[in-house]
């Protein structure tokens, strides 16, 4: 498999265990990844792991993610809201979800709640749930990480205004903070020790170029209206709520690992360029049509999702 | 030497395009750990690259006990990756932090600037990678001082009772 390790991680808080799973191609095709993922598993669609519908948070990572491309680095994060029960949808930038696949790991369960606030330590092959110490502050936490795990890794702490990395702040949406902390988890490590195979390395490395020449051409010029190049730093992630951008392709884009606000600035890669990215990237020959109907499936299974949860309540 | 990566910290965004790059083009696969430049983030915004800077009389060289680092006619620093057993000496003498480990293949590497078209320089889209000569680097940083001096001069005459 290219373009994914095949993996993700539960991580049963209460108890402190985590059990691996490995996922078959078919399932990334038919999800997309990123968003798409989180969705299947709240919609008990992971085989297996039908029980852990509703009883989660999970954050995952596109099929892009990963792979040097501009505006491909988003990684979503999607659970129950603690206060009103809906489906939550947060998305943020920076490197971590490509750390995340370094790492081993295409998706990251948890599930129940811990006992004590805690954060969680990524492994190739598990994991660890430390106590987190409440006085401490984030600048302290980065630096204990970089010194126990090295500079390649890279953490998501749940700070007051969002979610924070070493590279700054990489989701300004107060939501991921009550997904988190709701399970009592302050701050999930990834180490990125490994590498990622990709299908064509040299055709990724080709368009990849063209997006940055076509960058460079048009979008410093863009100015502030338009994508700031940002890779973490985005003073437009507040937009991610924005009405214009219609659901289908908000769930594709962030399916996919696409920052929104990339493509919705117009320089970003159209659905014809997802496509061929993906065939590089993924090996997956798939066509517009294809992916758009990928997309519908997520939204679909996120109506399904929300009635589920209003059906007790009308009951 | 005809032309070397000159990095512009204040541009860089950390944004690690660079870096990925350089490991999918350098080993086939995407990754961070054994790219040949190096992006660190430092506190607030700022950010660190690194890489080599093939420098004149490299200290690598000097400690690399299997003679695999050399210079080129061209002053390239180039390593013969077949001689290297991976002592990781050359990493830990760099002052700047070029050399890193493979570690699929247990050898030492560094920047060999991809037979002069290097791709971290193609794929930062912020601009703070440029492939130039060594004198055009040195020719505008004496300009830029000369202009803060001169800057200085005339802030003083105008500051003058």
């Amino acid at each position: 498999m290219f373009g994914w390790t095949g993996k993700l991680i539960v991580i049963d808080l209460s108890k402190g265990e985590c059990h691996k799973e490995t996922l078959l191609e078919d399932y990334y095709y038919q999800w997309i990844g990123g968003q798409g993922l989180n969705i299947a598993v709240q919609a008990g669609k992971l085989p297996g792991w039908e029980r852990l519908a509703g009883d989660i948070v999970s954050i995952a990572a596109g099929p892009l993610v990963g792979s040097p491309v501009m505006g491909e680095n988003v990684w979503s994060l999607d659970g129950l809201h603690p206060f009103n029960g809906q489906l939550t949808s947060v998305y943020g930038t920076g490197n971590w979800g490509a750390v995340l696949k370094f790492t081993g790991w295409d998706q990251v369960i948890l599930w129940k709640t811990a006992r004590k606030p805690c954060y969680i330590i990524l492994y190739e092959n598990g994991c660890d749930i430390k106590e987190y110490q409440e006085n401490q502050g984030t600048a302290a936490f980065f630096k204990i990480m970089k010194r126990n795990f090295g500079d390649e890794a890279e953490a998501l702490v749940s700070t007051d205004t969002g979610i924070v990395t070493s590279s700054g702040l990489v989701s300004a949406d107060s939501e991921a903070r009550f997904l988190l902390e709701r399970r009592n988890v302050k701050a999930v490590i990834v180490q990125g020790k490994k590498g990622l195979p990709l299908a064509k390395p040299k055709d990724v490395l080709a368009q990849s170029s063209q997006i940055v020449k076509r960058w460079k051409e048009t979008g410093l010029s863009n100015g502030s209206n338009g994508c700031a190049v940002c890779h973490g730093h985005c003073e437009r992630l507040m937009l991610s709520r924005e009405s214009t951008v219609q659901n289908a392709a908000l769930n594709l884009w962030l399916a996919t690992g696409s920052c929104p606000q990339w493509i919705s600035s117009g320089l970003g890669q159209s659905v014809e360029e997802l496509c061929s990215l993906l065939e590089c990237v993924t090996g997956w020959s798939c066509t517009p049509v294809e992916l758009w109907a990928g997309a519908h499936r997520i939204e679909e299974a996120k109506q399904m999702i929300n009635e589920r949860i209003r059906r007790p309540i009308l009951s | 030497m005809e032309k070397v990566i000159v990095v512009n910290q204040d541009l860089c965004n950390g944004c690690q395009l660079c870096q990925m790059g350089c490991h999918l083009r350098k080993n086939d696969r995407s990754g961070l750990r054994s790219s040949r430049i190096q992006v660190f983030h430092l506190s607030g915004s700022e950010n660190l690259v690194q890489t080599c800077n093939h420098c004149e009389e490299p200290i690598c060289k000097t400690a690399c006990l299997m003679e695999a680092i050399s210079k080129t006619k061209k002053g390239l620093t180039e390593r013969n990756e077949s001689a290297c057993i991976g002592c990781e000496a050359c990493i830990a003498m760099c002052p700047f932090g070029a050399a890193v480990l493979d570690t699929d293949r247990e050898v030492a590497v560094s920047c060999d600037l991809c037979s002069g078209n290097p791709y971290c320089v193609t794929i930062c889209p912020t601009g703070a990678l440029q492939f130039i000569e060594p004198q055009v680097e040195g020719l505008s940083k004496r300009q830029l001082a000369a202009e803060r001096m001169a800057m200085a001069g005339r802030n003083k005459v105008y500051q003058l009772p």
